[in-house]
This record gives C-alpha cells, sequence and structure tokens, in this order.
C-alpha cells in the first residue's frame, strides 16, 4: 500500500516541473508553475485521475494567468456594502440556476421549506445548460464506478414521466452509433486482413453491447447491412455495423431548465435574477448567510451548484475542494428543412478517441433542426465562448461523413459553451469536509443534462444525510402548464385562439411562426430580456437568425415592462444604447 | 500666368461607373483630368462650386403610431451645412396628424431652405 | 374569388397591384407588417424614383405615392397579416393567412408573389468570435434608428462597402455616432459612386479596403473587433491582424432573396437564389408569379418596380388565357453571373426585358446574346460594366425564336 502522497508525488514527479502539494482530507491542492495552460490541465488531470483523490484544487500558475484582481474587489465591496441588508430567511439556499439548480429546486419543492433559488444571470439556464446539444444519454459511456454512471441511467428513466408532468418536449429517438472501416483505422495494422472486418462487424459491436448493459443501459441492438439503414437511410453507405441505444432521447435543454425552475415556483420556491453571491457570513464551521448583490439570504442549508463557478463559490464558503477546468464544446446548427436526414442521435465510433471531439455527433432537436458537435477544448476562459472559422471546419470534416449527402450549407447558426469540468471528471455531489451545511453539486458536465432528476434526488438524500428535514408538502403540484406554440396548432386551434385573443394571430418571427401571444407569455413568466424570450419562443432562432424580429420583441417587452427601447438587456449587455443626437425622451 | 486656386479628387456620381475627377480650379473655372465623358466636366463645376444635398433626418412626433417622423430639406442645400441642419433639428417635437410635404419648420438654420415632412403621419 | 391576391406590400407588390386593379381586376394585398410601404419606410435618404418619376425621392414618398393609389383604387387590403399555405396547383389558388382577426382563406386565381429579401447575418459568412449584445444586421439598425430614434451604439464598425453600409454610415454620422469605420474585402467600395460621394466622402468617414473581421470580442456586449488584411481572394494575410475598439458591428453583407417564405416548390436559380421565372415573371407554378427582389436583388427599387409592372401584363395574359410555346433558356455565361428571366416561352409581341449582373468589370464592353450554336443573335453595347451594377437589357422577341436555349455573354467592344 502506497500513500495517497507518495502516489500524488510520483505523478508529479512525471511532469517537469517543481510542483508542490499538500493533502487534506483526500483533496489535493497543488502549487507552481508550468508554462502553458494545457500544462495546467494535464497535470490537473493526471492527479484527479489517481485513485483515493477526492478533489484537486490546482493552484499552479501558467504563464499569461492572472488573479481576477477586480472581481475580487468588486465582491469585497459588495460583501461589506450588503452584509447587513436581509433578504429573507431560508431553509435551503441553492446557488446557481442552471438545470441542476433547478431540478434540485423542484424537488426540494415538494417538501415543507423555504427555499430560495439564487442566479447571477437575468435568466434561468443561461450558463452551460443553455448551450447544451440537448441529448439525454443513454448511459453507455461513463466509465464504471463513477457516479456519472449510476446517475445517468437512472436520470434517463425519469425523463418520460417528467416530460409529461411538466409539458416539455422529450422525443426517446433513440441513438445509433456507426462502426466504419475508420472506426479502428489507428489499430489497421494490428488486425491484418480479414481480422479487420471481422473485429469491426462482430467483436467491437459486442464490447460496446456489453459496456452498455453492464452500466445497465437495455434494449442494446447490434445492426447489421440493410438494417441499418432501415432505421437511418441517409447513414454512410460505410458502416459495416451499428449499435442500436432506444433510450436515448433529446430535449431542449433550456425548456428543461425553465419548466423545472416554473414548477419549482409554482410550488413556493424564490427564484431571485441576477443575484449573484459574493460571500458567506460563517458561525465556526457552518454558513449563517449568503451574501448577494441584493443582499443576505440567511439560511440553514446552502447547495453550490454554481456550474463553471462552483469553485469560486465553494472557496467564498471555505470548502474548497475542487478547481474547475473549463471545457469549451462548439455547436453548429442546421436548418429545420435538414430534419429528414436524421432520425436518431447518430455517431460514428472513432477509436482512439479525437480529445476534441469525443463525445459529439450529429443529434437531431425536437424541433426538427439538427446539431453537430459539439468540440471538447480545454479552455482557460470560463466564458470562453467563442467560435472560430476553423472550429466550424472542424466539426463539418469531421461529422460530413457520417451522413454524407447533409446539405451543410443549411448552416444557420454556431455556438459554444463552456462544461464545468472538475479534474476527477466525475459529478462531486456530497456535504462540504469543512462546512457543516453546505452540500456541493459541482462537477456536472456531461451526461449533466441526462443526470439532472437524478442529481436532484441524490442531492435530496445527502441533505437529508446532513439533518435537514423533509415533510412532504400537502398542496405540491408536479404539473406546469407547458408554453403553447402557434407553430404547434392545428390552423383550427389557432384560429380559435386568436378569436379570443388577437395577439395570437399576429406573427412576429415569421421564420419559427412565433406570434405575439407566445412572446407575451413568456415575459409573463418572468422572461425580461431578448435572450430570455427567444429561448423561450424561438423568436428569432430561424433562417434570418433575428434580422426581421429582434426589433419587434424589443417593441413588445419595451412595452411590456415599461423599459425604454435603449434600456433592454440582451442577456447582460444592452441591446441598443441611447438616442439619437444624444436627444432626451 | 492664371492661378491655380485649388485642386480636388473626387467622384463622378452621373453614372454607375464613378469617373475619378481631378480637378483643378482655375479662376472661376475648372480644369478636369480623369473624366471618360462630357458629364464629368460639368459634374465637377457642381460640386467645386455648389455642391448640394438633400439632407434627409427623422424628428420627435407625438400621438402618431410610431415615435419618429422622417423629415428633408425641401430643396438641396450646400452639404457643409447637414451636420448644422440636424443639429437644429435637435430635441424638436411635433405632433400627429402631419401631411407629406407640409414644412415642419421654415429656413433651417438659416439656409433659406425648409424642413419638410416625407410621409404621412396619422393621428394614432 | 379575387383574381389576383399580391402577397407583400413594399414598393414592388403595391406596383404590381396598381397596374392589375388599374386594368380591372379585383386585387387583394397582403402584407405582414402594420403598414404598407415595406422596406422603403426606413430608407428616409434621397435617390429613389429617378426612373419610375423623373424626379428623386425619398424611400417614404416613393412609397407613399403607391400607397395612396392601392387606396384609392380600392383595393383591398390585408395588414398583419401572414402567408401560412398555399395551394397554388389549380386554376382555383387557395391562400391560408393568420391575422389578428383569425385564419383566413383566400381564393385566387393568380398569386403574385412579393416579399423581397432578408440580410444576410454573421452566421452566413461564419464571422467568427463571440456572440454579445450590440451586433446588428444594417436594415435592423436603419428601422431601430429611423423608426424609432434609437441609436445601436456609439463606436461603430460596419461590415460592407455595398450601399446599404455607406447609407447607414451617413445615417449614423448624422445621428450622433462617435466614430465609425468601414471595412470591405474588396479594394474599394461596391456600391454606387453617388453613394461613395455622398455617404462616405462627404463625411470623411474611414474606410479600410481589402480588410475583414476575424473576430468579436466581447462578452455582454461587444468590445471591439479583430481585423485582418485580406489578399485579392479574400485569404487572411497573417501577420496584420489588429484590434479595433467598438461597441457595435453592422453587418452590411449584401441581400437574399426572403425564399424561405415561399409556401410552395417553386424552382429556386442557384445563381440567383430567388425563384426562376419566365419573362413576364411568372415562376415555375402556373399562375405564380414573383416580382422585385424576391426574384433577385435589384441595385434601384425603380428596377423592381418595373418587374412587377411587367408581371402584371403576364398576370393578365393569364387570366385571359394566353398562350405559350415551348420555353426558350436563357442562360448566363462566365462573363455573366446570373440573369433574370431563366426563360421566355409566352407568345407575344413585345421585347423582353432582361436584367444580368455581369461577372467582369469591363470599359467597351458588349452584352452578347448568342444561339446555342454560337451565333450572335443580338448585342448591346456599353460604356462600362461591373459585378456591382445590374444590367438592364430589352431583347426582341425575334431572337428567341426557334432556339432552345440563349446564352448571354460579355465580349469586348
Amino acid at each position: 500500500m502506497f500513500s495517497l502522497e507518495s502516489k500524488v508525488a510520483s505523478v508529479l514527479k512525471k511532469h517537469p516541473y517543481n510542483i508542490s502539494f499538500r493533502i487534506r482530507d483526500n483533496i489535493v491542492f497543488l502549487e507552481g508553475e508550468v508554462e502553458s495552460h494545457s500544462e495546467w490541465v494535464e497535470i490537473g488531470l493526471s492527479v484527479g485521475r489517481i485513485k483515493g483523490v477526492e478533489g484537486v484544487v490546482n493552484k499552479i500558475r501558467w504563464k499569461g494567468s492572472g488573479r481576477e484582481v477586480e472581481k475580487e474587489e468588486w465582491r469585497r465591496r459588495v460583501f461589506e456594502e450588503k452584509r447587513s441588508t436581509v433578504v429573507g430567511e431560508y431553509d435551503v439556499v441553492i446557488i446557481g440556476g442552471g438545470v441542476v439548480g433547478a431540478a434540485l429546486a423542484r424537488e426540494l419543492s415538494k417538501y415543507e421549506l423555504k427555499v430560495a433559488l439564487i442566479e447571477k444571470s437575468t435568466d434561468i439556464a443561461a450558463g452551460t445548460t443553455k448551450a447544451n446539444n440537448g441529448m439525454i444519454h443513454a448511459g453507455v459511456e461513463p466509465p464504471r464506478g463513477t457516479l456519472k454512471r449510476r446517475l445517468n441511467v437512472k436520470g434517463n428513466a425519469m425523463y418520460g414521466r417528467l416530460a409529461e408532468e411538466l409539458g416539455f418536449r422529450f422525443n426517446r429517438v433513440g441513438s445509433l452509433w456507426l462502426i466504419t472501416p475508420r472506426t479502428l483505422a489507428a489499430y489497421r495494422k494490428y488486425l491484418p486482413g480479414p481480422l479487420y472486418s471481422l473485429v469491426l462487424k462482430h467483436v467491437l459491436p459486442l464490447v460496446v453491447k456489453i459496456k452498455g448493459l453492464i452500466n445497465g443501459v437495455r434494449g442494446i441492438r447490434v445492426l447489421k447491412g440493410s438494417r441499418i439503414f432501415e432505421l437511418e437511410p441517409f447513414a454512410t453507405r460505410d458502416a459495416v455495423a451499428a449499435v442500436f441505444i432506444p433510450s436515448t432521447g433529446v430535449v431542449d435543454p433550456y425548456e428543461v431548465a425553465v419548466a423545472l425552475a416554473e414548477n419549482a415556483e409554482a410550488n413556493g420556491v424564490e427564484i431571485h435574477l441576477a443575484t449573484e453571491a459574493v460571500g458567506f457570513i460563517k458561525e465556526n464551521d457552518a454558513v449563517k448567510g449568503v451574501v448577494t448583490n441584493k443582499g443576505v439570504f440567511l439560511c440553514r442549508y446552502v447547495v453550490n451548484s454554481a456550474g463553471l463557478y462552483a469553485d469560486e463559490v465553494a472557496a467564498l464558503a471555505g470548502a474548497e475542494e475542487y478547481t474547475i477546468h473549463p471545457r469549451k464544446g462548439v455547436l453548429l446548427v442546421f436548418h429545420r428543412d435538414t430534419g429528414v436526414f436524421t432520425r436518431h442521435c447518430l455517431a460514428e465510433i472513432i477509436l482512439p478517441q479525437d480529445p476534441y471531439t469525443k463525445g459529439g455527433g450529429i443529434n437531431p432537436t425536437v424541433h426538427g433542426n439538427v446539431l453537430w458537435g459539439p468540440t471538447a477544448v480545454e479552455v482557460p476562459d470560463k466564458e470562453d465562448t467563442s467560435v472560430s472559422r476553423e472550429e466550424i471546419e472542424l466539426v463539418l470534416n469531421k461529422y460530413s461523413p457520417i451522413i454524407p449527402g447533409f446539405p451543410s450549407d443549411r448552416l444557420i447558426r454556431f455556438f459554444a459553451g463552456v462544461r464545468a469540468a472538475t479534474f476527477t471528471e466525475d459529478f462531486v455531489i456530497r456535504p462540504a469536509k469543512w462546512v457543516r451545511n453546505l452540500l456541493h453539486v459541482a462537477g456536472i458536465q456531461s451526461p449533466g443534462l441526462a443526470a439532472s432528476p437524478a442529481i436532484a434526488e441524490y442531492a435530496l438524500e445527502k441533505l437529508r444525510e446532513m439533518g435537514l428535514r423533509l415533510r412532504p408538502k400537502a398542496g405540491f403540484n408536479p404539473r406546469r402548464r407547458p408554453m403553447v406554440a402557434a407553430a404547434s396548432m392545428s390552423l383550427e386551434e389557432l384560429d380559435e385562439k386568436t378569436r379570443m385573443n388577437p395577439a395570437w394571430g399576429r406573427i412576429v418571427c415569421t421564420c419559427e411562426f412565433v406570434s405575439e401571444a407566445e412572446v407575451l407569455e413568456a415575459v409573463r413568466r418572468g422572461a425580461k430580456t431578448l435572450d430570455a424570450v427567444k429561448r423561450r419562443t424561438r423568436a428569432g432562432m430561424g433562417e434570418c437568425q433575428g434580422s426581421f424580429c429582434t426589433l419587434e420583441i424589443a417593441l413588445i417587452l419595451s412595452r411590456e415592462t415599461g423599459l425604454p427601447l435603449n434600456q433592454l438587456l440582451k442577456e447582460e449587455g444592452r441591446l441598443f444604447n441611447g438616442h439619437v443626437r444624444g436627444e432626451h425622451v | 500666368m492664371r492661378q491655380i486656386l485649388q485642386t480636388a479628387e473626387l467622384l463622378c456620381t452621373r453614372c454607375p461607373r464613378g469617373c475619378l475627377l481631378r480637378v483643378k480650379v482655375v479662376e472661376s473655372r475648372v480644369a478636369v483630368e480623369g473624366n471618360e465623358c462630357p458629364v464629368g466636366e460639368k459634374h465637377a463645376a457642381e460640386e467645386v462650386f455648389n455642391p448640394r444635398r438633400i439632407v434627409s433626418t427623422t424628428v420627435r412626433i407625438v400621438g402618431a403610431r410610431l415615435p419618429r417622423l422622417p423629415v428633408r430639406t425641401s430643396e438641396p442645400v450646400l452639404k457643409s451645412r447637414a451636420i448644422d441642419i440636424v443639429a437644429a433639428l435637435k430635441n424638436m417635437v411635433v405632433e400627429a396628424p402631419v401631411k407629406a410635404g407640409q414644412i415642419i419648420l421654415k429656413n433651417v438654420a438659416g439656409t433659406g431652405v425648409d424642413i419638410i415632412a416625407e410621409r404621412d403621419m396619422e393621428r394614432a | 374569388m379575387k383574381d389576383v391576391a399580391v402577397v407583400g406590400g413594399g414598393p414592388s407588390g403595391l406596383a404590381a397591384a396598381v397596374r392589375l386593379a388599374e386594368k380591372g381586376f379585383d386585387v387583394a394585398v397582403i402584407e405582414v407588417m402594420g403598414e404598407l410601404g415595406g422596406m422603403l419606410e426606413q430608407c428616409i435618404h434621397d435617390g429613389f424614383g429617378t426612373k419610375v418619376f423623373g424626379e428623386t425621392l425619398s424611400g417614404p414618398e416613393f412609397a407613399e405615392r403607391f400607397v395612396k393609389k392601392a387606396y384609392s383604387l380600392g383595393i383591398q387590403v390585408f395588414l398583419n397579416t401572414y402567408v401560412k399555405q398555399v395551394k397554388a396547383g389549380g386554376r382555383v389558388k387557395e391562400i391560408v393567412a393568420v391575422s389578428p382577426s383569425g385564419v383566413q382563406r383566400l381564393e385566387t386565381r393568380a398569386i403574385v408573389y412579393a416579399i423581397g429579401c432578408r440580410e444576410r447575418n454573421g452566421f452566413e459568412i461564419r464571422l467568427g468570435g463571440t456572440r454579445p449584445a450590440g451586433v446588428y444586421t444594417a436594415g435592423m439598425v436603419q428601422r431601430l434608428v429611423n423608426l424609432y430614434g434609437v441609436l445601436p451604439g456609439r463606436r461603430i464598425l460596419i461590415m460592407g462597402g455595398g450601399d446599404v453600409g455607406m447609407i447607414v454610415a451617413r445615417h449614423l454620422q448624422l445621428e450622433g455616432a462617435e466614430s465609425i469605420l468601414i471595412v470591405f474585402p474588396e479594394a474599394g467600395f461596391a456600391g454606387l459612386p453617388r453613394n461613395v460621394q455622398q455617404c462616405v466622402l462627404d463625411f470623411g468617414i474611414p474606410f479600410k479596403p481589402r480588410t475583414v473581421v476575424k473576430r468579436v470580442i466581447g462578452k455582454e456586449r461587444v468590445e471591439g473587433v479583430v481585423l485582418t488584411r485580406v489578399d485579392e481572394k479574400w485569404n487572411p494575410i497573417e501577420g496584420t491582424e489588429e484590434f479595433y475598439a467598438c461597441d457595435t458591428v453592422i453587418l452590411a453583407l449584401g441581400l437574399v432573396p426572403y425564399t424561405g417564405e415561399l409556401k410552395l416548390g417553386v424552382r429556386i436559380d442557384p445563381a440567383t437564389r430567388g425563384p426562376e421565372v419566365n419573362e413576364f415573371f411568372e415562376t415555375s407554378v402556373e399562375g405564380v408569379f414573383a416580382v422585385g427582389n424576391l426574384v433577385q436583388v435589384f441595385d434601384y427599387v425603380d428596377d423592381a418596380v418595373e418587374t412587377a409592372c411587367i408581371a402584371a401584363r403576364g398576370v393578365e395574359k393569364y387570366l385571359n388565357g394566353g398562350l405559350k410555346t415551348s420555353p426558350v433558356r436563357l442562360a448566363p455565361s462566365g462573363k455573366v453571373r446570373m440573369i433574370v428571366p431563366q426563360r421566355v416561352e409566352w407568345v407575344d409581341e413585345e421585347n423582353v426585358v432582361a436584367f444580368l449582373r455581369p461577372a467582369v468589370e469591363k470599359s467597351n464592353a458588349r452584352i452578347e446574346l448568342r444561339s446555342s450554336g454560337g451565333k450572335v443573335l443580338e448585342r448591346f453595347f456599353r460604356r462600362y460594366v461591373r459585378p456591382s451594377t445590374l444590367e438592364r437589357i430589352e431583347v426582341s422577341r425575334s431572337v428567341f425564336s426557334g432556339q432552345r436555349e440563349v446564352e448571354t455573354d460579355i465580349a469586348d467592344g
């Protein structure tokens, strides 16, 4: 038996730097200096992989890294200003309104508890969640022994009921992993002659199937020959075999998060947007209050589901147990008319996995568009959602062999999101080691969306273990009234609705057929910004990408919120700016 | 010897070709090079001695469906006055209804030219 | 039942509607916005109408003439009405439209589509970087400034050296922008010399030719862009990257026919990106016509209006049972990028009006129409042609007799 110390020391010795470390309760703190950000990542990951390490706090500096002095300064100032203004007293305060925070809020709303969800952005799901590809993974990929694996399979199974209760779109489309001559091209030399096609056709699909079975994924089938193309007529004819996983699904990730948050709110959870945690009021080893830019949220329990910022929030609370290393994913969106080209979540197995595109593929969406991607690139900046031409090319080149006839010129948009990975590369859902009443729900990377309903249940269980008393709420209503879209109505229905409310007949986004009534409903449900309206209604998501409807929606928002046009926000930033000639209106 | 008073380079705007005219002002006449046709000379003379433009902008309107009324100068004005004209309309407010062609402001910025409405604007 | 339903109440749609109503047909105009006039309402600058009216008007003034005429002729106008479905297969066509008064069905004998064009956006050119607030298309800015008196931002970068980019630059200069820079991958401006002089040179607005935006920088709001110089083929030149601070990026990247909104399977010409039409601007679906910027993007509204007037004659012939012969294809060639109409097929006496976009810049050029055997059938002399200026030609009918395909080309004069 080697001690954790010696294991860490021997791993660090492999890197040509003088890295010092200390270990406290299986959390490894690293310090030192390296050349580049990629080395920072690499060292963090190599320590995170050591068995027994429960967290890596990576304080190593690289050339070009810097402390965010302005942000720290701002937090200190706001802390001093707001530490004595009490917003309210809560049993549980959840920090972070992504899909995980929203799911937990809804879970907690089933009990007699006073709960607040605070979110620093102007909307729910405005961080990592909004840039997800919407895939509800079946659970074949996560490695054995991980929490990801347990919660993925369980979460996937919960989606059907959740979708029905909350009225969000969920299609269990299934996924199809193609095996082609490219799949094992890197190992060709070890598999001479007919052995190659034997392995491709018979061995590999079986291996994948068995891995899925071990993980608890049901219904996996191996397909060969024409059976593949019966399921997916446009798939590459190169495919010699395919693994069909029927339980994979797709959702609209922000629709899920918003639905969860709306239902939580309807059941008594307070949702505070534009509310950012800047520090904690502590007594001994317990948090007494979360200080935010809006004041103090006094609390008995705190949940840290702050996504990309979970490490910073944890550090502010004295619970620094991990560092987030942001990993960017670029996604391409194709026009709705390309939806005919794919029925399943399609991927081509290529081994070894390309570290920059692993896990990606071609996915249908619940709206008929097709998504390609995502990539997986370590980035130094948590908000680096930039997309370059080269990245677009990379995705196009990587996936065009899967559907050779796909009209890739129907690309209408691209975007990037940043995953909140920790160096142990697994979900971190556990009580803080040194703060009695703080629960970490961090490191939620893929398949976090799929797992989120199970994450919420698991986190609830942890809170119970931490002493939170759960008395079921008699009046809990699991159902939410779904957003109704003109685009999914029959003409008769639309006519009827319009005769009762003329706003249904005023089409503001012609590309996606969105009516004014939908925009008004989104505003009524709490959308305050252009992007919040867009996510709830799809206005601006079509072929013209908002060049016609942006102003129309801004006018409605202005009318409904009473804010002048030039004070409206896109998401966080001003949509427009000032009057002509500096006139005062 | 005749004195060259001024030289200028300007684009002929009379056809899509857009000849680059190199103009020398000699006494009260222009000498033009670079023009492909005689229209260029006439254009150069006008641009040098009397460059005029229609200036278009908007003013605030109350009581209408829209908050701004498009307006313009009733005739071309010296181009150097464009900024003054727009500045003279700052914070001006008109009330609906307005008819196209209606004079909104007489003798704007002392140019001797009026500002007129470009369109009807009903009372909403 | 209507004789004609015109979809789109901008200048082209109104021109077609007015012409047809004047001929005595029962016409309806369906417009998605709250008023007639289309995009001209936001084009408050002058320069419209020199060909149609022989005088220079502002956009709203030009539109107003057609709007007033349409109302005085008693044309039925549906505002705030969006065409959701069209059944155009038979002699009786049905339009299903959505408006605040409900879903309506309109039967008509002919349809004229005049739904114009849309702006190209940043995704179409794969504009890199982030996607913060402060990136707009030029038309949106024009609408914002001229209809609502709101500025998009203060420090402006305009991508695009065509007419729209220049005109927006002038408006922003007059309305209080602090700084403006225009960048364009070509060596010079692509628009009309009139706009170069009166929008850019008059105000001394800075211009960087052979320059593109490599990426947009900014988290919440645009903080700047990285510019890069490009060569003649628009390939970035390494080592020329520079940061330019601005809070606004305006995309004046050109216009494309808005065919995404055509609710029927008309054939699209990949060169114009609009529907293929015959000499009366009838699409591949009988009795369905397409006019104005929907067919191809015109330099002058006057030309767009002319297509509407020609189409009105075609609608008349169609409704009166005019005859067609086998179609003669009118094709572009190496030196002609696109031509409208794409085919000639009606039995008619009058000359055929065609619009073509040169692929080359040339002085003393001859636009030639040739038979498939290479024989020159007709030629038109031009002092000067260039890609950014659309050429209008009037071709005698006799040119097409006995041909199956007529090719257009540009030769030395």
